[in-house]
């Protein structure tokens, strides 16, 4: 581990030198890890590092989640429980992959306001930007295409909704919605779809892309701190040129092979860094993992009725957006201006050409980033504030294939006319909400098949015919789980 | 004066390295023993054949035996899958029951138990077995298959068990 190339005994002394002797290892790992950082960097450059260890455990974990997920209607559901309940560690590895996607969005979403901030966009730096821009795409599409794959409430309905919005856009619309279900109804065609994006098409895109966005960090080298760039040019100068006219190339390299000189080696006095941000990042997820878990909703159920979805909390401004665009105008809101948005970023490097690099001589770049970063908060904190109390419920209800079944027939039969169920319905009859601390299941049982037998002066009527005693047996499960 | 400074560089880097070491070797370890674990996990565990009721044993005569279907849930990973299969049980004494899977051990087809001449006769091929279970004349190339039984607070259990069909061994299937 020092500067030079290690001298060796001799070429074939060991298996190192068997190899060096060959690829020439020690030049490799000279370039990519002895290199020189520039003066000035501090621990916000350790984002980007972080964010990829993230990602390693994403991968590690979502491999295991895929040793044992189905990805049909019929199983995919039951897959996830057989995980959760049967395999060593099942839940809680589901669980650090659900708050790794969370810690994902929010790293890399600090990387991207970091870099923004710092103007690190800008000359000679566009390119690796706009790998960056579409590895923050490609972390959202990780986040929907991957909660649909559980298939629970949750899944069924956030997708529903969220294929929907892209039927909203005029002409095209109906063609995306179909394209990203895989025909007009959200189903089987829909998971397949979605796992293989999920589990090939964004992994694949992302690692092509991580590869060329750390090939050109290493290439350039890390942008140095902007107060001290803007200085050190302006130092270069003197009186000769404005601080406010473009650098030159001449200018841009005579300053960065100074921060250069002055730096610290990557390997280990800045990778160190890196290493314990990201093993703290880590830790807090597990952390979050564990003591949180994560909810496995019940079953997906077309039928019910009474869901209210929710997306992610990283979709909840798109949500929030939605209330604000009424009917027709939706795909403005939804597509369109985050479109826009997209758009803006892609030209950000175009339009900012400006030499200098503090916050403090780009007004108007900060402004609209200022602006965006306050909407998307402000959006998010109302959509947490609107979220209806039913939602708890729902998160801690998990119904069995029975209950859901029993569920729908509750839905069919048409009880709610008379009863309460679920926070809704008649007052001709008892509420059935809290059923299960007031009546045992098999008083329920009967009552449902036979009211007079156990109230002469009943008025609801039987259902033993035209219902089976199993159909009775799942409305009671189902009854019983009501708080 | 620069040797020991180089030396004490030397050392901060050698620090440096194992701090990054000990990150690495830290959340591998956290991380990489659930994932084997949740990896090789199902693998060493048995799928035990379960008890199954047959009823009170006072249904079943001394001396007379009785097909008994069940009902067998066989799981594989989250598919569950139910088959019928049949025992026949023979009471031997107030306490002693053997039961024989409802296979001959020819080539798998239902035998059934003859009144008249005391013997179980499989059609197929006239495989013919005492009422212990024994070949008595035929292709069978071994005796019936017996499978554990036991009592539990009056209620008389089998454990049903596949067993290899055609070989004068018995291993299970």
């Amino acid at each position: 581990m020092s500067d030079a190339i290690p001298p060796q005994p001799h070429p074939h002394a060991n298996l190192y030198g068997w190899f060096q002797d060959r690829l020439n290892v020690a030049a490799i790992w000279q370039a990519l890890f002895i290199r020189k950082i520039p003066f000035g960097v501090n621990l916000l450059y350790t984002l980007g590092f972080a964010s990829l260890a993230v990602f390693v455990v994403q991968v590690l974990t979502g491999t295991i989640l895929a040793l044992y997920y189905s990805p049909s209607p019929d199983h995919a559901y039951d897959s996830i429980e057989y995980l959760i309940t049967e395999v060593p560690f099942g839940q809680v590895i589901r669980a650090i992959h659900h708050w790794g996607a969370s810690a994902m969005v929010v790293i890399v979403v600090l990387h991207m306001l970091v870099t923004f901030g710092m103007g690190a966009y800008k000359y000679p730096r566009e390119v690796t930007w706009w790998v960056g821009i579409l590895l923050f795409a490609i972390t959202f599409a990780f986040g929907f295409t991957g909660y649909l794959l559980p298939w629970d409430e949750k899944a069924y309905w956030a997708t529903t909704v969220g294929t929907n919005m892209a039927g909203t856009v005029p002409v095209v619309g109906g063609f995306v919605e179909g394209v990203l279900r895989g025909g007009s109804q959200l189903g089987a065609l829909t998971l397949t779809r979605f796992y293989a994006t999920h589990v090939l098409i964004l992994p694949l895109a992302l690692m092509a892309l991580v590869a060329v966005h750390l090939f050109l960090v290493v290439w350039q080298g890390v942008s140095v701190p902007p107060g001290l760039w803007d200085k050190a040019i302006a130092r270069l100068r003197g009186s000769a040129r404005s601080p406010r006219a473009l650098e030159t190339e001449a200018e841009y390299h005579a300053v960065y092979e100074d921060f250069k000189a002055r730096g610290r080696r990557f390997f280990p006095d800045l990778i160190v860094e890196d290493a314990v941000v990201s093993t703290i990042v880590i830790l807090i997820v597990i952390a979050f993992a564990i003591l949180f878990g994560t909810p496995l909703e019940g079953q997906a159920d077309p039928t019910n009725t009474g869901y209210v979805p929710r997306p992610e909390w990283y979709f909840l401004f798109v949500f929030e957006l939605l209330k604000y665009f009424p009917g027709a105008l939706e795909w403005l809101g939804v597509v369109v201006l985050p479109g826009l948005f997209f758009v803006f970023l892609f030209l950000l490097p175009l339009l900012d050409r400006g030499p200098r690099r503090s916050p403090r001589y780009r007004p108007i770049s900060m402004v609209v980033g200022a602006v965006s970063v306050i909407a998307v908060a402000f959006l998010t904190w109302r959509a947490v504030q609107t979220t209806p109390p039913t939602l708890a419920d729902n998160r801690a209800e998990r119904l069995t294939a029975t209950e859901v079944v029993g569920r729908q027939l509750i839905s069919a039969q048409g009880c709610t006319s008379c009863h309460v169920v679920n926070g809704e319905g008649g007052t001709v009859g008892p509420s059935l909400d809290g059923i299960a601390l007031r009546r045992a299941s098999a008083f329920v049982h009967s009552y449902i098949e036979d009211p007079k037998g156990l109230n002469p002066n009943a008025t609801m009527p039987a259902f033993l015919p035209p219902l089976t005693h199993e159909q009775v047996e799942d409305m009671t499960q189902y009854l019983l789980t009501l708080r | 004066m620069d040797k020991p400074d180089a030396v004490r560089e030397a050392s901060r880097r050698t620090f440096l390295a194992q701090v990054i070491g000990a990150c690495v070797a830290f959340l591998g370890a956290l991380l990489g023993i659930p994932a084997v674990g949740a990896a090789i996990g199902p693998a060493l565990k048995r799928q035990q054949a379960e008890w199954l009721s047959l009823g009170s044993p006072q249904t079943f005569q001394e001396g007379v035996p009785k097909l008994v279907n069940l009902t067998v849930v066989s799981r594989d990973g989250w598919i569950e899958t139910n088959s019928v299969k049949s025992v026949w049980i023979v009471r031997q004494s107030a306490d002693q029951f053997t039961a024989f899977s409802g296979r001959c051990t020819h080539l798998g087809c239902a035998y059934s138990w003859q009144a008249d001449q005391h013997q179980f006769v499989c059609p197929c091929h006239a495989g013919v077995f005492g009422i212990d279970g024994k070949v008595l004349a035929g292709p069978p190339p071994r005796q019936l298959d017996p499978l554990q039984t036991r009592m539990e607070v009056g209620d008389l259990q089998v454990q049903y068990q596949d067993f290899r069909l055609g070989t004068p061994d018995r291993v299970p299937a």
